[in-house]
């Protein structure tokens, strides 16, 4: 049995035990071969399939987290890439209806360019709301010159006439309307009539429209040009009306003829308004 | 009541250490209060105190402070502490000058054993440069000697 004999024995045998204490411990610690010391080594053997598994679930979590972002970044491209597209369509429509509208325009300057009078391009604003509508508005009325009665054309055919007539407006009846009637003559065979309207419940899909008090014996067959006759003191002579489209034999006196217009009254947007009749010559031909 | 005092020096020495090396990190190594604790307690308390002192400050200093190897500070520490408690129970060192002295040859002890020792286990620690040894040394006697008057001067109690 070993017995301290002072405080200087203890004192050594402290600093021996301390030094072989720490040298063990520090050898402990340093590197054993494969770069960690066998205390590093147990515990990282035991603790690293729970840092392995902690390690998946970040990794999942986060994988998890990555194509919920990009997901959502997807979804909001394809938002963006789609309101894009919409704002590309509306301006595509713009420039297509543009480019119809700068057409129509044209045929108009074209036919105004023809015309011996002075005319006034007005624009519709209103109509019925229905494809037979019989009535439009447009924007033009006595403050830019129109007067009542004042005929109204297209490029394409006659419309109708001003009904009404306010200072910067004027109400057109259309020559389908039922209580509208034209006096026309077949160009080629130079036969009077007059065409009438019809009830739009009646109207075909044609559009056609009666020529009445047309003989038996009148020469008219169908594809027959229709053109006015400027007898009813509102149309001047001349003004393409539409063609034959159907004739049959009616009554003993009189043939049954239809007439399919020329205008195209569903798609009405600028207009053409003559002057007055009496101020107006006859053409010397058919305008069209 | 001995172990308290020696926790309450090693507790302020871990409090001023950290201090330092959050208002001065480039400053932190030039100076040792863990070292001023173990030399206090070896001059007044003999080698086995020194030694139980250096050894404790010195795993604080590890573990708070030191690299992936733990215990050289300890090891290196507890044989200072013996050293400077063998010195104060053979010769008086109450003096300023022999506490410079004393306080001057632990710090330069304390960083010549301390990178010896990574130099023989390969630990591979950074080493202070000669003139940054030197002033450490010179610091640490400096604050050493004055902190002891001062501890000295409330506890009315000289180092044997």
């Amino acid at each position: 049995m070993i017995t301290l004999h002072s405080d200087a024995q203890r004192g050594r045998l402290l600093l021996l035990a301390l030094v072989l204490s720490h040298l063990l411990i520090i050898t402990r610690q340093v590197d054993a071969g494969g770069g960690l010391s066998l205390l590093e080594a147990s515990v990282l053997n035991v603790l690293s399939p729970l840092q392995r598994a902690v390690a998946a679930i970040f990794s999942t979590v986060g994988a998890v987290a990555d194509g919920y972002v990009n997901l959502r970044h997807v979804r909001e491209d394809n938002q963006r890439l789609a309101e894009r597209l919409r704002a590309v369509e509306i301006e595509l429509s713009e420039t297509r209806q543009m480019a119809q509208e700068a057409g129509r325009l044209r045929t108009l300057l074209d036919l105004r360019a023809s015309l011996p009078l002075q005319t006034t391009v007005g624009e519709v604003i209103a109509t019925e709301g229905v494809p037979w509508a019989s009535m439009i508005t447009i924007n033009k009325g006595s403050g830019q010159g129109l007067a009542l009665n004042a005929p109204v054309i297209s490029p394409t055919g006659v419309l109708g006439r001003v009904i009404a007539l306010g200072h910067s407006a004027a109400k057109v009846q259309l020559i389908i309307d039922r209580d509208a009637g034209v006096g026309v003559l077949i160009e080629r065979s130079r036969t009077r009539g007059v065409l009438g309207g019809q009830r739009p419940e009646t109207l075909s899909a044609q559009g056609e429209l009666p020529l009445k008090y047309i003989p038996a014996l009148a020469d008219v067959v169908v594809g027959d040009a229709v053109v006015t006759s400027g007898l009813d003191q509102i149309f001047p002579k001349g003004l393409m009306v539409g063609h034959v489209s159907r004739v049959q034999a009616g009554t003993a006196l009189l043939k049954e003829v239809w007439v399919t217009p020329s205008a195209r009254f569903d798609q009405l947007e600028e207009v053409l308004v003559l002057p007055k009749l009496d101020e107006t010559p006859s053409f010397p031909s058919t305008v069209q | 009541m001995k172990i308290a005092w020696v926790a309450l020096a090693l507790a302020t020495a871990l409090l001023v250490q950290t201090s330092i090396s959050l208002l001065a990190p480039g400053y932190a190594r030039l100076v040792d209060p863990f070292l001023l604790v173990l030399i206090y307690r070896g001059l007044a308390y003999g080698e086995t105190e020194g030694l139980l002192a250096g050894a404790a400050a010195g795993w604080v200093q590890d573990i708070h402070f030191g690299g992936r190897i733990i215990g050289i500070g300890g090891l290196v520490k507890g044989v200072i502490g013996y050293l400077v408690g063998l010195l104060g129970s053979r010769f008086v060192i109450s003096g300023i000058g022999s506490r410079l002295l004393v306080l001057c040859v632990a710090s330069l002890l304390d960083v010549l054993i301390y990178e010896w020792l990574t130099l023989a286990f390969d630990v591979g620690a950074e080493r202070l440069p000669l003139d940054l040894t030197l002033w450490r040394a010179l610091i640490n006697a400096a604050l050493g000697a004055s902190s002891f008057a001062l501890v000295e001067r409330h506890l009315r109690r000289e180092p044997r």
